[in-house]
């Protein structure tokens, strides 16, 4: 075999290697794109279209009409769903994001007593699943009497240990420590150096957070679910899944299919928004040219 | 303004390691000091000691003769200039000097009027509105000199804050700081381990090892009268020469005698020198600078009893003049203090029995690798020092 017949087939076994992983990455995607194609598909279909036509492609246009049974069926809550949610999210996303932040701070730039403990212990919450803790935290907000507000979504969805995890790592690599010392030279107390110096560093961590929070609080089924019990305290996730059972369980009665998928895409919708509107945030590099 | 005191100020880390030792160190009101010493000497502790970033384990630091061992930084009043700048990447060069005055409340007319005459001062005024990101080396360093001129503190504290600039720029931002220093006649603490940057600098330079302090003194001081070998071998480049000598008598002469040569100390030196008479067919410690040695061919009228036959190992001409090592066929002096300031200890095991001498010549010499040369010593200007206690023969 001559050189160049070895090297050709190298640059095959290559291009092959290449286009292998360009498919695996196009099963993902497609894996992926599916569920939201066949949401986007269905939400424009009737009731009887949902059932009786092929349910990845289009039939009857009939979007406009679902959208607005969506926001007017049963005295258009779902609009207080959407509120609910949005209020959960927000509160819980910049709630969580703010109070990791500080924590993982802490934890990367101050020496303390039981630092290492405690940190294993926020370790350690990151593998207890929310099942499991469902019971004791219904208990705990019956006691306090909280049960059944939207104190009772917020206040649990405000802890986030891997939030911590993360703006620890972040922190300890993105600020350093002389940066600090320079702050405290100047005359600044510790918050101080926290508000106008640490925490603008720390932004790209933070809108990491927060959105991972948002996104969270704002698909969170569970926890609605056991701690709210007034259907105008829903968010989105529960409102829709009673609807859902309703038209189930209703015998044909009370179909509501129509709305329910409409319903979830325009729940979807947001987040996505979110998504790209902290885009702009994840730049690195915000340190450069501080320090060496 | 204000006088700075260190008495017997101790720092023990918590895993136990003595930074600084005991140090006693008295700053005088406008005085420019530099803490210079190797790596892990503890002058960069002493100094964070002084800004109160590091707790005081024994001792008391008085700035202006109050004790501030309890109070916080911002209580201190000092500026502290960073080796790595330690700017803040959120703001701007403008925002970053005025931080420290925002924070203590003072107006705004007033910050406005001290960051544009610092940022004159040094040159920096088109510079306000950039962010760090966008400045070079040096320019961060005259924004971070900027940061700490404008609070006109109690005194400026510098740690290092030229190693991280090229030579020229280093050079260039040592002027700078000796005329803001010449400006505004702040007391400034500022640390180092370039023994140049510390000669050139301080009005008085003090030499740290191990958190001990060696010798504080004027540059002049400690390169003529350094107080043990280590402040001997530390201050000065290239380093002194040192070897292992035996002083012998011969008649009314004194000798001191290293390997197969020998070189005649002056009477002088025993009068200047009480304790040299006692070491007398003893061993001690010689040391010669490399810019006491000459060529004999420039020193025509040098005493025969001054002049060493060597062979040149290595010559390297540096325009202004010809550095030239050779060897001596005398052991070497090991002791802990040349294995501190060694820095190829390797060096110094392979050449057992041999020590390696450098000498500044004149730049005509003709000096040249592998050839045979006439060194004259400048008799004058020897170095004693006992070989146990390292301590300068006075």
């Amino acid at each position: 075999m001559t050189a160049l017949t070895f090297l050709e087939q190298g640059f095959t076994r290559r291009n092959r290697r290449r286009s292998f992983a360009t498919l695996f990455l196009l099963l993902f995607l497609i894996y992926f794109l599916l569920p939201l194609f066949w949401l986007i598909v269905s939400s424009t279909k009737s009731d009887p279209q949902l059932f009786s036509t092929f349910g990845l492609w289009f039939a009857h246009f009939n979007l406009v009409q679902n959208l607005r049974e969506v926001f007017t069926y049963d005295g258009g809550i779902y609009l207080t769903w959407l509120g609910n949610t949005a209020l959960y999210a927000i509160s819980a996303g910049v709630g969580a994001a703010l109070f990791a932040t500080m924590a993982g701070y802490a934890f990367a730039k101050y020496r303390f007593r039981g630092r290492g403990v405690l940190f294993a212990v926020v370790l350690g919450s990151i593998m207890i699943p929310q099942t499991a803790l469902v019971i004791p935290l219904y208990l705990l907000l019956s006691k306090v009497g909280i049960i059944n507000t939207p104190f009772a979504v917020i206040l649990p969805s405000l802890i986030s240990p891997v939030g911590v995890f993360l703006m620890r790592v972040y922190a300890e690599r993105a600020v350093p420590d002389a940066l600090l010392d320079a702050a405290r030279v100047d005359g600044a107390g510790e918050f101080r150096i926290f508000r106008s110096v640490s925490f603008r560093i720390l932004v790209p961590g933070f809108a990491t957070v927060l959105l991972l929070s948002f996104v969270a609080t704002w698909n969170n089924y569970f926890l609605p679910l056991v701690v709210l019990s007034t259907p105008k305290y829903y968010p989105l996730t529960v409102g829709l899944a009673q609807w859902n059972s309703s038209s189930s369980a209703g015998g044909g009665a009370n179909v509501l299919f129509s709305i329910v998928v409409a319903g979830s895409l325009v729940a979807v919708i947001p987040v996505a928004i979110a998504f790209l509107l902290l885009q702009r945030y994840w730049q690195g590099g915000l340190t450069a040219g501080g320090v060496k | 303004m204000a006088n700075i005191s260190f008495e017997n100020v101790t720092k023990r880390f918590a895993d136990g390691t003595v930074a600084v030792d005991s140090l006693t160190l008295e700053i005088n009101d406008g005085e420019f000091i530099v803490l210079v010493g190797p790596s892990g000497s503890g002058k960069s502790t002493a100094l964070r000691m002084a800004a109160g970033l590091e707790d005081i384990t024994h001792g008391i630091i008085r700035v202006g003769g109050s004790v501030v061992n309890d109070l916080t930084p911002k209580e201190r009043d000092m500026a502290m200039v960073f080796q790595n700048y330690a700017l803040y990447p959120n703001m701007s060069v403008y925002g970053n000097m005025e931080f420290g005055l925002k924070l203590r409340k003072m107006p705004k007319q007033e910050r406005k009027a001290r960051v544009t005459a610092a940022a004159k001062m040094l040159g920096i005024g088109e510079l306000l509105e950039r962010r760090p990101a966008a400045l070079s080396g040096g320019q961060r360093q005259r924004v971070a000199m900027g940061r700490a001129i404008v609070r006109e503190p109690q005194a400026f504290l510098m740690d290092e804050p030229l190693s991280n600039l090229d030579a020229k720029l280093r050079v260039q931002m040592r002027t700078e700081i000796a005329r803001v220093h010449q400006q505004l006649q702040t007391t400034t603490m500022f640390v180092t381990h370039d023994q140049t940057e510390a000669m050139t600098m301080g009005d008085r330079v003090a030499v740290m090892r191990q958190g001990a302090l060696e010798q504080v003194d004027t540059p002049e001081e400690l390169y003529k009268r350094p107080v043990n070998l280590f402040v001997g071998g530390f201050i000065g480049s290239p380093a002194m020469n040192m070897v292992l000598a035996r002083l012998v008598a011969e008649g009314d002469k004194l000798f001191a005698q290293f390997g197969s040569q020998r070189i005649a100390v002056p009477r002088e030196h025993l009068s200047q020198r009480k304790q040299l008479a006692s070491y007398k067919d003893k061993e001690v410690i010689l040391g010669i600078r490399p810019e006491d040695l000459e060529d004999a061919e420039f020193a025509p009228r040098a005493d025969p009893d001054a002049l060493l036959d060597v062979e040149v190992a290595l010559a390297e001409p540096m325009g202004a003049e010809l550095v030239t090592y050779f060897e001596i066929d005398a052991p070497p002096v090991i002791t802990k203090d040349t294995r501190d300031l060694s820095t190829d200890l390797d060096e110094l095991d392979a050449n057992k029995g041999k020590s390696l001498f450098t000498a500044r010549i004149d730049s005509q010499s003709s000096a040249r690798d592998g050839k045979p040369l006439k060194v004259v010593f400048d008799v004058t200007r020897l170095y004693f020092f006992d070989p146990q206690t390292e301590a300068a023969i006075r």
